[in-house]
């Protein structure tokens, strides 16, 4: 009776756990667990492949959300201007296909063809990623800070404050972000929010 | 002459309640009209023209908006980009919506965490504002007309 209470309590304890992780997801400061996803070249990837890395820029986003495609020319940007200091762009599709074909595999291969990404555009085929980092919305950008503990969050939010128009930009969030930790400085504005799509989840 | 000028004022009066007029408003703007009528309750819905699931439930609000008449405000929150106004005001017509109707025109993302903290700015979102300043979040859309029916009435008994 004693130890069917006891397992009882461990279940309801990780069910709790499970749950409020994938409620509330990545916090800054919290460790970020590493994953493997498709990529549109078909290969998997992880981020502990990324052995020259100091972190990551990993953006949630898709295929058919107007306020994703609005950023795309930036998160090009971003790619090219932060690769090469140590943080790549990591896009991640958590859409379900069912939900929104122009967010299939098929279409992410095409998109980032015609648009000429530079960067690895995976597919979240389970959405257990998306869960685990608590990506709401399309765009939902999460800076990676990588430490001797692992890849640490660092930024969550919007790109920028300006979705409809580049030219107007007041505060480059996610650039601000990068570049306060490849000075070694504090981040000033570590949390944003932005207007952007659901993210579609599997019914 | 006077009953007709009367008439005229009521006809201006009632069209001006249920018009189809889009207005442009900042969020302060747009906090303004929510706080205009505190003793109601008020449930505002965001959208956007090319938001699919935002245009699909749309008709939901629109039946329960006749149905709540007087009771509850709907307040309808385009979140189209600005050089998208004319395309939000087609399909205003097409979906026959009235009501208050406004277009936000706000680039960043800062007034999120002042209409609900508990929102992550992704749409179809709906908010109802209840009289004793309690806030009732809805995230995503309603999946049919009962279910948007029972979100108010859970927390708003007429």
């Amino acid at each position: 009776m004693k130890k069917t209470l006891q397992l009882a309590s461990v279940a309801i304890l990780t069910v709790a756990i499970l749950t409020s992780a994938s409620i509330n997801g990545y916090k800054v400061g919290d460790t970020v667990k590493d994953f493997k996803l498709k990529n549109i070249d078909g290969k998997m990837i992880s981020l502990s492949e990324f052995s020259d890395a100091k972190g990551f820029i990993v953006i949630f986003t898709c295929n058919h959300c107007p306020y994703a495609k609005a950023y795309e020319e930036r998160v090009m940007a971003l790619d090219n201007k932060y690769k090469s200091k140590g943080f790549p762009i990591i896009a991640i599709n958590p859409n379900d296909p069912v939900a929104v074909p122009d967010d299939s595999f098929e279409n992410m291969v095409q998109n980032a063809r015609k648009k000429g990404f530079t960067f690895p555009y995976l597919m979240d085929e389970t959405q257990q990623v998306a869960r685990q980092f608590g990506a709401a919305r399309t765009p939902h950008v999460y800076v990676l800070n990588k430490t001797a503990s692992g890849n640490e969050v660092a930024y969550v939010g919007a790109i920028d404050d300006n979705t409809e128009d580049a030219s107007q930009v007041k505060h480059t969030y996610v650039e601000d972000a990068v570049n306060a930790l490849l000075n070694g400085k504090d981040i000033s504005v570590t949390e944003t929010k932005a207007v952007g799509c659901t993210i579609k989840w599997k019914k | 002459m006077r009953k007709s000028l009367l008439i005229f004022l009521g006809t201006l009066l009632s069209t001006s309640v249920l018009s189809q007029e889009l207005n442009i408003v900042s969020y302060q703007e747009l906090e303004k009209i929510i706080s205009a009528s505190p003793g109601k309750p008020r449930l505002i819905n965001l959208w956007a023209t090319w938001c699919k699931p935002c245009v699909e439930e749309m008709p939901y609000f629109l039946t329960a908006q006749e149905r709540y008449k007087d009771k509850v405000e709907f307040i309808f929150v385009s979140l189209d980009f600005m050089s998208q106004t004319p395309k939000v005001k087609e399909m205003i017509k097409k979906l026959s919506m009235q009501g208050t109707l406004v277009q936000l025109n706000e680039p960043g993302g800062d007034w999120i965490n002042k209409l609900d903290k508990n929102w992550s700015g992704a749409i179809p979102y709906t908010v109802l504002y209840l009289p004793n300043g309690e806030i009732k979040e809805h995230y995503d859309a309603f999946s049919s007309l009962e279910d948007l029916i029972t979100f108010i009435d859970t927390h708003f008994s007429k």
